[in-house]
């Protein structure tokens, strides 16, 4: 009888916990926050009337508000810290060097480490907060959020990698943060993430709304592109 | 460095290696070049054991890592350190553990830049032993403003100037180049400030407490009391090059 073995060699993950965050304090930190938000979630979840005072075009901004901006600002500066001694101390160019590839795939899956448990927590916080318990209303309720953290995570690496400095990516996310939540999505329009709260679907139509979210989406898939396409610079003489 | 080790693209020209060309080889072929970069650092709470088998992982080295790993500590005398956090290392055993990276595996090239900026004088006598020992196996490049790094131990010395190579061969060549060139002149503290605007100086040199000694580029008549030098260090032969 032949017995077939196999290894799937991935440096990457068997080494994640000792090299980009060892001792797991940076996952514990996000699961303290999402467990801290479903807590929330349970005892302040959304009012019964939800969807129909949205059917009636109200802005429902303090309802909203957590989901649309706070969840993703707590992502993207949970990627800040994650990516904020690279540049600090130079780690970078080391790192850079061995994932030499066309696409820094390395500094793709770092993200997705912070990225991807903020999105199941949001799934499972967004559908108890909006539907008090898990359904399938809840659940595409609460699917409306993931763009944004897709959004403004990719905006906190790409202005970071590009910058070579972590303070350049807080303030270009911080300012995009500010303008967008205080001109109530105005100031960007259809680059806002602000478009649930704004109850974009029922006040201006659902066609915007979609474009907006599908807009959202690509625009994080662009700075991703960018942040881990490898530049090689040609070198000029002068 | 950056062109050379892939991390910049260049504009023209070719980089072989053993026949392979590195610029064009996809992926760059970490396994087969070992670089340690000037400024390196890695992060404070990651320990040097964990770090060297993250780069065996990375380069994909075939063969026993605990063998490969083992080597390398004990090549660097880094036991002491090797399960302690980075952030802790001074900065000859941060220098240490990054030759130890690049050198796991046993590449063919060796790229190194800048290897003994930061250290101290004592560090540095036993970075180049390490140095001088590693170019016994394999093609180790450097690159270094501090003469002292190459002087004892290349076979071969490239000076760059202006993007361009202005100097490629052996020690002894540069030295015997440039020798033709270089006058010395012993003169008073009051003749220097005259001779420095007459003259190119290479070192100058107190001999008592009004007496210099004065090496300088220059040709027979120039100087009075001038006399060709005898003795040239590679410093004089790389000041010269530079400035001729």
């Amino acid at each position: 009888m032949r017995i077939y073995t196999f290894k799937k060699n991935n440096s990457f993950i068997d080494h994640y916990f000792k090299i980009y965050d060892p001792h797991g304090w940076k996952i514990m930190l996000t699961l303290i926050m999402l467990f801290v938000l479903f807590v929330y979630s349970i005892w302040h979840s959304a009012p019964s009337n939800y969807l129909e005072s949205l059917k009636e075009k109200y802005k429902l901004i303090s309802v909203d508000r957590l989901f649309d901006y706070t969840v993703p600002l707590l992502s993207a500066l949970i990627v800040n810290l994650a990516f904020f001694q690279d540049y600090k101390i130079g780690t970078y160019e080391f790192l850079s060097y061995y994932h030499s590839d066309t696409f820094n795939r390395s500094i793709l899956y770092r993200w997705l480490f912070v990225v991807i448990p903020f999105c199941i927590g949001t799934l499972i916080s967004a559908s108890v907060y909006y539907s008090h318990f898990f359904d399938l209303t809840g659940l595409l309720l609460s699917i409306r959020f993931l763009p944004n953290i897709f959004f403004l995570s990719a905006l906190m690496l790409c202005s970071t990698v590009v910058a070579k400095n972590s303070y350049v990516g807080l303030f270009v996310t911080c300012l995009y943060f500010v303008l967008d939540l205080f001109s109530e999505g105005r100031f960007f329009k259809l680059f806002s993430i602000g478009a649930n709260m704004n109850n974009v679907y029922y006040s201006i139509s659902s066609q915007y709304y979609l474009l907006n979210r599908f807009l959202v989406c690509l625009a994080a898939v662009c700075f991703l592109f960018i942040s881990v396409y490898h530049r090689r610079k040609k070198r000029k003489w002068v | 460095m950056k062109i050379l080790t892939g991390l910049q693209k260049a504009s023209k020209g070719r980089v072989l290696l053993n026949g392979v060309d590195l610029l064009n080889t996809k992926p760059y072929p970490i396994s087969q070049v070992g670089y340690l970069p000037q400024h390196f650092d890695m992060y404070g709470n990651v320990s040097g054991y964990d770090l060297l088998a993250y780069v065996f992982d990375l380069k994909k080295i075939k063969g026993s890592k605990k063998e490969a790993i083992d080597e390398v500590v004990e090549q660097f005398h880094l036991s002491s350190v090797i399960h302690q956090r980075i952030g802790k290392y001074s900065g000859g055993f941060k220098r240490r553990l990054g030759i130890a990276q690049a050198v796991i595996g046993k590449p063919k090239l060796l790229i190194i830049d800048e290897p003994t900026a930061g250290l101290d004088p004592e560090e540095r006598v036993q970075f180049r032993h390490y140095l001088s020992n590693i170019s016994r196996d394999t093609m180790t490049l450097i690159t270094t403003h501090i003469i002292e790094d190459v002087e004892l131990y290349s076979q071969q010395i490239v000076i760059l100037k202006d993007h361009s190579i202005i100097f490629d061969g052996s020690v002894n060549t540069i030295i015997s180049e440039s020798q033709s060139n270089i006058r010395t002149v012993e003169t008073d503290f009051s003749s220097i400030e005259p001779l420095r605007k007459k003259v190119t100086i290479i070192e100058e040199k107190r001999l008592t407490a009004d007496r210099f000694k004065v090496w300088y580029i220059g040709h027979d008549d120039e100087v009075l009391g001038s006399y060709p030098a005898k003795e040239i260090s590679l410093e004089h032969a790389y000041i010269y090059f530079q400035k001729k």
